[in-house]
């Protein structure tokens, strides 16, 4: 049970960047279809790079709600790692697993 | 059995400011222990240090003696009201409540006035509601130690009359630390009471020490 409420509390924190993160999956997923492999390089590094941008702006904007996950128990290298790496995953799996619906 | 939190050794600095040199605080369970001081005095970067979310040049912050770096992250022993909201503004009072473990009765019997359901999302509600419901979530969690920064800011003379009666009730149950401008309702609650100035912290004897240091005009009450 408290394993599963950790989990329910770090998919509010993905929340608060998910919409632009997956919107940016689905152009990224676009393109590869389009292009293939070879740019799937320059694909990761946009999404890097809108990950890493994300990252930035939400530990300014979003700088105060930090603590209610600290009360909670979670830092913030918890949060990011868990969410960051979730989130590439998704990616990667999306891209390489999902097949052409172009 | 009593547990105890200390800080001592705080070394804070901005810039060539020196903010905290020479802190002491004890804090045990069972007692209300205040902190007062004029504004810009460090009493915010201080409980932001206990807790540690602020870093600084040194400091050492123990539990029951045995020291402990980032004292939040130990599981069941510190939570924090910061002097700013702090939930996601998303989130519905129902959702806060679970993530907390607490009981909505309690909350709805203790502050009936308050108008607040628990469908209610956090940016629905006014400040002062939002605020009430960021210090009762605070106050009633399961912690042994509370830290309390500014917890009757926002918040109607009625229900900070209740808030105080609930820090006395759960007193009983963890240590609570708070500090905030309305220094007569932490006079009244405190079992000691400390006093930041010049970087350092005093522990007040009585009341009229407030008066010598230079903070209140306690013959004014």
């Amino acid at each position: 049970m408290k394993i599963l409420g950790t989990i329910r509390i770090i998919f509010t924190f993905y929340k608060t960047f998910f919409l632009l993160n997956m919107a940016t999956t689905m152009v990224c997923l676009l393109l590869f279809w389009q292009y293939g492999w070879s740019i799937f390089f320059q694909l990761l590094m946009l999404k890097s790079i809108v990950l890493g941008l994300s990252c930035y702006f939400i530990r300014i904007y979003k700088k105060k709600e930090f603590i209610y996950y600290n009360n909670l128990g979670l830092s913030e290298t918890l949060l990011w790692s868990s969410t960051l790496v979730f989130d590439l995953i998704i990616y990667l799996l999306l891209l390489t697993k999902i097949p052409r619906l172009l | 059995m009593k547990h105890v939190l200390e800080a001592d050794g705080i070394q804070l600095e901005f810039g060539l400011r020196k903010i905290l040199s020479d802190v002491y605080i004890s804090c045990e369970t069972g007692t209300i222990t205040g902190l007062l001081g004029r504004n810009g005095s460090g009493k915010s970067c201080l409980m932001n240090i206990i807790y540690g979310v602020l870093r600084c040049n040194d400091k050492s912050i123990r539990f029951d003696h045995h020291k402990i770096s980032i004292p939040y992250s130990k599981p069941g022993l510190i939570k924090f009201l910061p002097q700013h909201h702090f939930v996601p503004k998303s989130l519905s009072v129902k959702r806060i409540f679970l993530d907390f473990g607490l009981d909505w009765k309690d909350f709805e019997e203790r502050f009936s006035e308050s108008s607040i359901h628990n469908t209610h999302r956090m940016m629905d509600l006014s400040g002062g509601q939002r605020r009430l419901i960021e210090v009762y979530i605070i106050l009633a969690s399961h912690a042994q130690f509370v830290l309390l920064d500014e917890p009757f800011t926002h918040i109607m003379p009625l229900d900070i009359e209740k808030i105080k009666k609930m820090m006395l009730e759960e007193k009983y149950r963890k240590g609570i630390f708070l500090t905030d401008h309305m220094y007569k309702h932490i006079v009244d609650l405190s079992d000691h009471l400390y006093l930041l100035k010049d970087g350092k912290t005093w522990l007040t004897r009585s009341s009229s020490d407030l008066e010598t240091h230079g903070y209140a005009l306690m013959g004014k009450r």
